[in-house]
């Protein structure tokens, strides 16, 4: 889509692409016919070197998914993915080899580290196996350099415990060591605060900011808490349906969003702004809470049972993806056509438009 | 509980009218109490030693108040709300203190910690009543859900038919949205958000006075917690009952919440309506708790949270607790303790 209007971000070195990505897992309905689950459907993503971009929507709505071909866990269905120039399944041939580049943190810092083993063994044992230093001592400095990268100083004084000796966020912060170890150029956090007290949620965000801007890592952060996302992120695409339904800077989002959904998400939100006593109301009309059903086949808007602006032609024909003049924006809803700032790439009426048709399996 | 709306009402019905928070304020001062905690200690017996998880808490719950209780992990916050329902287990034990609930049929004053378990039971879900955080731990896996809200409303009520009690069972599940068939499914045939929204309304099944509430949204993604926190809010005002709310998500609080509670290391540090915290927050852990949520509307700047890590509650300081965390700690702190 970015062909047709080329942005100033373009410039930088585009570290992760996925063009025309599908997800599709083979499931059962309640009724126990099979079903083809579409969780993610299409979708046009890009990382930059030194980027932070959140990707954000409710649960079940294909952003775990996404992350999860990233780490090699699903194969697309449908769709290239370029990871550093090269396409994935190039790339996943040699997994040590891949996970040298792109790194994943988990939600759950208690989970995903072995509660019997030492710092040292659980940051060096990455260290040893990537071949990042030499051995003995060489693994250790190298295990105090990385506590130290992280914050946890004196290293010598984590380097010896064990993970339950270590507050949540400390333990995420050796999750981030760990994935630091082998000097990736991609990290993939997934919900990496979510687990964690609010005041040693900041020291997570913070770290990982830092990384952007002193290392230049391309961090992809998947949340549904927007007010984090925002704080971090440089840019956010919002998920729904198993695909990108909004995408763009994060202020602009945040502050202008075109998409219903990504509005609904933003105003669902805790504000502490909004405290009681302001006249702010905390009870929302909320649309109606039917869950996203990814195994119906739908041409339009998977958002429009559930959105208040919804017409017949947002389920009748597929939505066109609008990008917005300066070519920063993107936005899959036929409300970008009542504003000024929005076009249509594929209008007939635009010079140089290309053609693009839902891509069937 | 003859007035049951239909879910559809319930979602249309008006929002809630908008206090100012002279209003609240005023609100709270005219309603009688209904649950008192007057110097509650509660200590966990471990081999240890004595852990201190509340010490020395004295709170004052009106009729129809909505507090919120917030707090980082071990601050004491769910050990508080069970203490106050009585429904702790050993090794947490109530070492000092008393709560005392005030019925609203204005018959005589009762003293929830001397109450003989038979009396408790009576108040159980009658009076007190209790939604958790991990609804899937709550819920009877292998029993449907209509037989776990019909065995509720008739042990409160032997006199309720069956036939009444499936009857009323289905008007509960649809006051929180869920239709009312679906209480022939089994728990885990929910999702997440709809099990929490069936234990609401489980625990509003016999007209309760006082709901606490133990993170009951935690688990849930944004967009579900704003759904189940809207129609808590609508029953609430609906049905007059108190809410103890407890949460670590001060954001959340300050949204719901008429009078605010922050606990750290077992202790109240600080006790203010949601604008008084908001705007004013006198406790330097308070101020650090509020500025640890990045803002949705205003600007972004930089934000720190508050360094360090929680206490050690078996190895507590002499003075305030927060005082190694503190940035405007003196040497006093660090000797006294100051209420």
């Amino acid at each position: 889509m970015t062909d047709v209007i080329s942005s100033a971000r373009d410039t930088r070195e585009v570290v992760l692409q996925t063009k025309n990505l599908k997800v599709h897992f083979d499931g059962e309905n309640s009724e126990g016919k099979k079903v083809k689950i579409r969780a993610v459907d299409g979708v046009d993503f890009t990382l930059h070197k030194g980027e932070i971009v959140a990707l954000v929507g409710e649960s079940g709505c294909g952003k775990t998914t996404l992350a999860r071909v990233f780490s090699l866990i699903y194969k697309p269905t449908y769709g290239d993915v370029t990871v550093l120039g090269q396409p994935l399944k190039e790339a996943a041939r040699n997994e040590r080899k891949y996970y040298r580049k792109v790194q994943l943190i988990f939600q759950d810092p208690f989970a995903s580290m072995n509660s019997l083993k030492r710092i040292v063994h659980i940051v060096g044992r990455v260290v040893q196996i990537h071949k990042m230093a030499g051995r003995g001592a060489a693994v250790r400095k190298r295990v105090e350099e990385l506590l130290g990268h992280v914050n946890l100083v004196p290293a010598e004084k984590f380097i010896n415990q064990f993970p339950t000796d270590l507050s949540g966020g400390q333990k995420q912060r050796v999750a981030i060591a760990r994935a630091l170890a082998v000097e990736p150029s991609i990290i993939l956090a997934d919900e990496p605060t979510s687990m964690l007290d609010a005041s040693i949620r900041l020291e997570v965000l913070n770290l990982l900011s830092d990384l952007r801007d002193n290392d230049g890592l391309a961090v992809l952060i998947i949340t549904h808490d927007i007010a984090s996302a925002r704080y971090l992120s440089d840019r956010i695409n919002v998920m729904y349906g198993g695909r990108i339904i909004e995408e763009g800077p994060t202020e602009k989002i945040v502050s202008d969003p075109v998409h219903p959904y990504t509005e609904l998400l933003i105003g669902a939100a805790p504000d502490p702004a909004h405290y009681k006593g302001s006249g702010h109301s905390a009870v929302q009309a909320s649309s109606t809470n039917a869950p996203v059903d990814n195994s119906i086949k739908m041409v339009g808007c998977r958002f429009a049972n559930r959105c208040p602006h919804a017409i017949s032609r947002c389920v009748d024909a597929p939505i066109p993806e609008y990008v917005s003049k300066d070519g920063d924006r993107r936005a899959m809803c036929i409300l970008a056509e009542k504003r000024d700032d929005f076009i249509n790439p594929n209008d007939p009426a635009l010079p140089g438009a290309t053609s693009y048709t839902e891509e069937q399996l | 509980m003859t007035d049951l709306l239909p879910a559809t009402d319930i979602l249309h019905a008006e929002t809630p009218h908008i206090e100012t928070s002279e209003e609240i304020a005023a609100r709270l001062a005219a309603s009688p109490p209904l649950l008192v905690a007057e110097n509650l200690d509660v200590t966990y017996v471990t081999e240890a030693g004595e852990v201190p998880a509340c010490r020395n808490v004295n709170l004052t719950l009106h009729r129809g108040e909505i507090l919120g209780v917030a707090g980082e992990s071990a601050s004491g916050k769910s050990t508080l709300l069970n203490a106050l329902a009585r429904l702790q287990r050993p090794p947490a034990i109530t070492s000092g203190g008393k709560v005392t609930f005030y019925p609203t049929d204005d018959s005589d004053p009762m003293e929830i910690s001397s109450m003989s378990e038979e009396e408790l039971r009576e108040r159980r879900w009658t009076s007190l009543s209790f939604v958790m955080q991990s609804a899937m731990a709550c819920l009877n896996p292998v029993i449907r859900l209509e037989s776990q809200f019909t065995d509720v409303i008739r042990e409160h009520d032997p006199e309720v038919s069956k036939e009444d009690a499936s009857k009323k069972a289905g008007e509960l599940l649809e006051m929180v949205g869920i239709p009312a068939h679906r209480l022939k499914a089994f728990p885990f045939q929910l999702s997440g958000g709809m099990q929490q929204r069936a234990l609401i309304a489980l625990s509003l099944a016999c007209d309760p006075d006082v709901v606490f509430m133990d993170e009951p949204t935690t688990a849930v993604d944004v967009i579900m917690q704003r759904q189940i926190l809207s129609q808590i809010l609508h029953l609430q005002a609906r049905l007059g009952f108190a809410i103890v709310f407890v949460t670590h998500d001060l954001s959340l609080l300050l949204e719901i919440s008429d009078r605010i509670v922050i606990m750290y290391g077992g202790r109240f540090v600080e006790v203010g309506s949601a604008e008084q915290i908001y705007e004013s927050g006198l406790h330097p852990y308070t101020r650090g708790l509020r500025s640890s949520f990045p803002p949705l509307s205003e600007p972004v700047r930089k934000l720190h949270g508050i360094p360090g890590t929680p206490p050690d509650l078996l190895g507590l300081p002499v003075g305030c607790a927060f005082a190694p965390r503190c940035p405007r700690a003196t040497q006093l702190c660090l000797e006294e303790r100051r209420n």
